[in-house]
């Protein structure tokens, strides 16, 4: 077991190379994710590896230490169900709806260090071949332009690559070199990276699928009902709007009908949902 | 009635850690510190609903488990996770090849092993 003062060491160290807040009470957190790192590494015990971190004599091993504590909530094709929807109904629809123009443009508002883009392009390129042939622009951006920097580089750890990603697809679209796994040049090639505020200047539309997850949480009302406003202008008139878990329009703005079936995905009013015959929820 | 889940690994930390979290997701867990050992727990017991397997361990390796499991009717389609310090992805293409279903590369997190199992359909209670 690791004592207080290092639990609390290790903490600072954490805070000033990652930014990331270890509280206390998630010793539990460092030792379900340190062990098997302490077996590999040739320690006895945990508190061996946390003093030889703490000595910082050994750059390779911190690193490691950091990544295995470094929470990352994000993954790859995070929330199944959403990515499930897209292949079995907003892509075939856009198919059809989009068959004269050959043209589609989605948007991940909120990238992160890349894992939902990526994963996009990847669902894109499994599951719709005949696309290849279509003018498909992938744009993703975040406010933060270390996170874009670090998307667009597309090079992530095993801890990263572990998280969602079926393995078959890691052995399919990713090389690797060293502890490294780089996303292939052809899924980057189908995404454009920028930096970009949402509370400022949109990107201009239309945006036929537009993934805002796990960003508006950060917000005050007064915010999410612009941003709300600016999807309205953005998002096509059949367009579709992925929104996180704990995310809705409802009770905010008017205007958005939850598409049925699905856990928080949502279309502007009037849009092709109603068209065939089903009966979205009205917020 | 909660699924089971076996897990086979010389590293009784990993086992530790994987027995918690399997069990917080409502899994019964039986556990292997070897090949061989998994091998006799089959002999005396129905196969679990999946199987977790380390790589490198004393004796027969996990990969040549995996294989095992794959000759035997009634493990021939049984769902393995394979839970490995082992990242070069031409081993792991390998791994893939001779019938593990799915990967998770040391060290893990929790929040890993269950995205894993939504890929490979399985909760404790449901499928």
């Amino acid at each position: 077991m690791l004592s207080q003062q290092q639990f609390s060491a290790l903490s600072t160290m954490l805070k000033d190379e990652t930014a990331v807040v270890l509280e206390t009470g998630k010793e539990y957190l460092v030792e379900s994710r340190l062990t098997c790192l302490m077996h590999e590494e040739g320690y006895a015990t945990l508190s061996d590896l946390i003093d030889a971190v703490l000595l910082r004599a050994n750059p390779s091993l911190n690193k490691k230490v950091l990544l295995a504590l470094t929470t990352n909530e994000t993954s790859f094709f995070r929330d199944l169900g959403a990515f499930e929807l897209l292949k079995s109904k907003v892509i075939p629809e856009m198919l059809q709806s989009r068959a004269s123009t050959r043209t589609l443009t989605l948007w991940s508002a909120a990238c992160s260090a890349g894992q939902e883009p990526y994963s996009l392009a990847i669902a894109l390129r499994e599951s719709f071949p005949e696309l290849a042939s279509w003018k498909v622009k992938i744009m993703a951006s975040d406010i933060n332009p270390n996170m874009v920097a670090r998307a667009a580089r597309g090079v992530y750890s095993s801890l990263e690559v572990n998280r969602g990603l079926p393995i078959q697809l890691l052995l399919k679209h990713f090389t690797q070199q060293g502890d490294d796994y780089f996303v292939s040049s052809e899924i980057k090639s189908m995404i454009s990276f920028f930096e970009r505020n949402l509370i400022a200047d949109w990107p201009p539309g239309p945006v036929d699928v537009l993934f805002m997850r796990n960003v508006l949480i950060y917000f005050d009302t007064d915010t999410k009902r612009r941003i709300f406003e600016k999807v309205k202008a953005t998002l096509a008139p059949d367009g579709y709007l992925f929104l996180g878990t704990a995310e809705t329009p409802y009770r905010i703005v008017e205007g958005f009908s939850k598409v049925m079936g699905a856990s928080n995905v949502y279309q502007r009013e009037g849009a092709g949902a109603q068209k065939k015959g089903e009966q979205p929820l009205k917020v | 009635m909660a699924k089971d889940t076996l897990i086979i690994d010389d590293c009784r930390f990993t086992t530790k850690v994987l027995s918690k979290v399997m069990e917080e997701l409502g899994f019964q867990v039986h556990s292997a510190r070897s090949a061989e050992e998994a091998i006799a727990f089959l002999e005396t017991h129905e196969p679990p609903s999946l199987f977790l397997v380390d790589w490198v361990m004393p004796g027969m390796s996990g990969v040549e488990f995996v294989a095992w499991l794959r000759e035997q009717a009634t493990t021939a389609q049984a769902p393995v996770l394979m839970v490995t310090g082992e990242r070069d992805m031409a081993r792991i293409a390998e791994a893939i090849a001779i019938g593990a279903n799915e990967y998770i590369m040391k060290p893990f997190s929790r929040e890993a092993v269950e995205e894993k199992l939504q890929l490979l359909g399985i909760s404790a209670g449901g499928n």
